[in-house]
């Protein structure tokens, strides 16, 4: 019993020095920022099949700002830092629009995904936003249509639909860190279930929180990280100064110290970061905080509007910057 | 089915454990230890393990102290830090409810080591994600202060938190008080 006392605090004791005598890893690579932002206001022969969302552009534009100059105040050089706009915007639908390449269309995304993927290094950090229509149930993304005319394709097999397993499959092979931002309906679909814990913003027993302990599953460290504007549920868009944004991206904007008549981040570490770290559950816990809309129902929150944002669980948060 | 199974186990663990509350030396128990939590990861990590604090309170409701042993069932709470930050992670901080019976055997008037062990449900701080354990605790108790009707121990916990993804080892320091409500002696 005596070697047992002695040798747990001498094994803790040895353990405990990690964090200071390993070397810790500095991200030098390059930051790679795709923002996507679709309107949907340029059905053809005056369709309107989809509902506009005037918001989603300034989604993008205004994002993909805020995440380059925030990655810029961590540390990364300018030239280190690589931004591609996909949008769709105004009511335009020819073959010459589509065929550009910041047309937000899915053969353009797939080409940039496999773009990044064939030059990413271990040590980069990319960074996906998606601000556009959900698809009710199945939380499908809808990119911008590519018909010059009739009405806009959005069957299962339309090729301007994006299912999870489409997603995941161009994204995983890139390389190093990845983070996928979707302002979208439904968008919870594209969180992947944790192999070691359960979400209870779904319906989740007892039962099954110890039939996971007990499951084969086994939990990897996320290089891939979902974050979410809503789990199950309709997304929205708000009047924001002379423009409209989504709820939940007008939030994240807030979280990195956007000022929107600037169009520069705030001086100093971000709103969001803790003791000099934005990390992506600080930027949740800014969120679900400050969000113009209530995050779940609750007695006070009867007749509004409820929006849940998720991310991707488990044991491990991920460090976007650190200043 | 499988629920309903584990409420009847509940069920039993606190019938069983308070039949020899009824027949003498009952007591309620209260402790609170705060802990260096060490969590050795099962996957590859970018260190072997990563450091939070940890702060565990009990409450014993249903114990039994004979002569030179104790028993007690009780609620458990623990609270965990975020890990220090380390390189492109860090492991999420939790809250923990649980059960746990807790045995300890005097080996003179004032020291005894005591033994614990059960299970409990965690959830993660910032997120909405739940998951369960197990975890085992043993160590030395030292008598501080004793009066008819309470003792107050000083104790040295090592842990083990059991989680599917990470085993944790925890060294820390504590107080335990135990209030029994009739005087020793009486029946």
């Amino acid at each position: 019993m005596r070697r047992v006392f002695l040798l747990l605090p001498i094994l803790i004791l040895l353990m405990a020095s990690c964090e200071l005598y390993y070397e810790e890893p500095v991200q030098t690579g390059t930051v790679h920022i795709v923002s996507i932002g679709i309107t949907y206001e340029n059905e053809p022969d005056g369709h309107d099949y989809l509902g506009d969302l005037p918001g989603t552009v300034f989604d993008a534009r205004e994002l993909s700002d805020a995440l380059s100059q925030q990655a810029m105040r961590a540390g990364w050089d300018s030239t280190d830092i690589e931004v591609t706009l996909l949008l769709q915007e105004g009511t335009d639908h020819t073959q010459k629009t589509f065929d550009d390449l910041g047309y937000a269309s899915r053969n353009h995304l797939e080409n940039t995904l496999a773009t990044i993927a064939g030059v990413a290094t271990a040590d980069d950090l990319t960074i996906i936003t998606y601000s556009g229509h959900g698809i009710e149930g199945t939380g499908e993304l809808l990119m911008a249509h590519t018909q010059t005319s009739g009405p806009v394709d959005i069957s299962e097999d339309s090729p301007i639909v994006v299912t999870p397993e489409w997603l995941h499959a161009r994204i995983s092979p890139i390389k190093g860190k990845k983070l996928l931002i979707l302002d979208s309906c439904y968008s919870g679909v594209f969180v992947p279930e944790s192999p070691s814990s359960s979400s209870w913003v779904y319906d989740n027993g007892i039962d099954d929180w110890y039939g996971k302990y007990f499951s084969d599953e086994e939990y990897q460290i996320p290089s891939f990280v979902v974050f979410t504007a809503s789990a199950d549920s309709d997304s929205y868009e708000i009047q924001f100064g002379d423009h409209n944004h989504g709820v939940f991206t007008s939030a994240l904007l807030a979280a990195l110290g956007w000022n929107h008549t600037t169009k520069k981040i705030a001086n100093g570490a971000p709103p969001a970061a803790q003791n000099e770290l934005l990390s992506i559950d600080s930027l949740y816990k800014y969120i679900k905080k400050h969000q113009a809309f209530p995050v779940r129902w609750s007695l006070f929150t009867i007749g509004e509007n409820v929006q849940h944002p998720m991310i991707t669980g488990g044991a491990m948060d991920m460090v976007l910057f650190s200043y | 089915m499988k629920g309903k199974r584990l409420y009847l186990i509940v069920l039993l663990i606190l019938v069983t454990a308070g039949l020899p509350a009824a027949s003498g030396e009952q007591y309620y128990a209260a402790s609170s230890s705060l802990s260096y939590y060490l969590g050795i990861p099962h996957f590859e990590d970018e260190i072997p393990a990563r450091s939070s604090l940890a702060v565990s309170t009990t409450v014993g409701f249903l114990g039994y102290q004979g002569s030179n042993w104790e028993t007690v069932l009780q609620a458990h709470i623990y609270s965990v830090s975020d890990s220090l930050p380390f390189g492109n992670y860090r492991a999420r901080g939790f809250n923990s409810l649980g059960l746990s019976i807790l045995a300890s055997w005097s080996l003179s008037d004032r020291f005894s080591l005591f033994i614990q062990g059960g299970s409990e449900v965690n959830f993660y701080k910032q997120i909405e994600e739940v998951f369960a354990s197990f975890s085992f605790k043993l160590g030395p108790q030292f008598l501080i202060a004793e009066e008819p009707t309470y003792q107050m121990h000083l104790i040295v916990p090592l842990s083990v938190h059991l989680r599917k993804e990470i085993t944790a080892l925890q060294a820390g320091i504590g107080i335990r008080y135990l209030l029994f409500p009739f005087k020793r002696g009486d029946t």
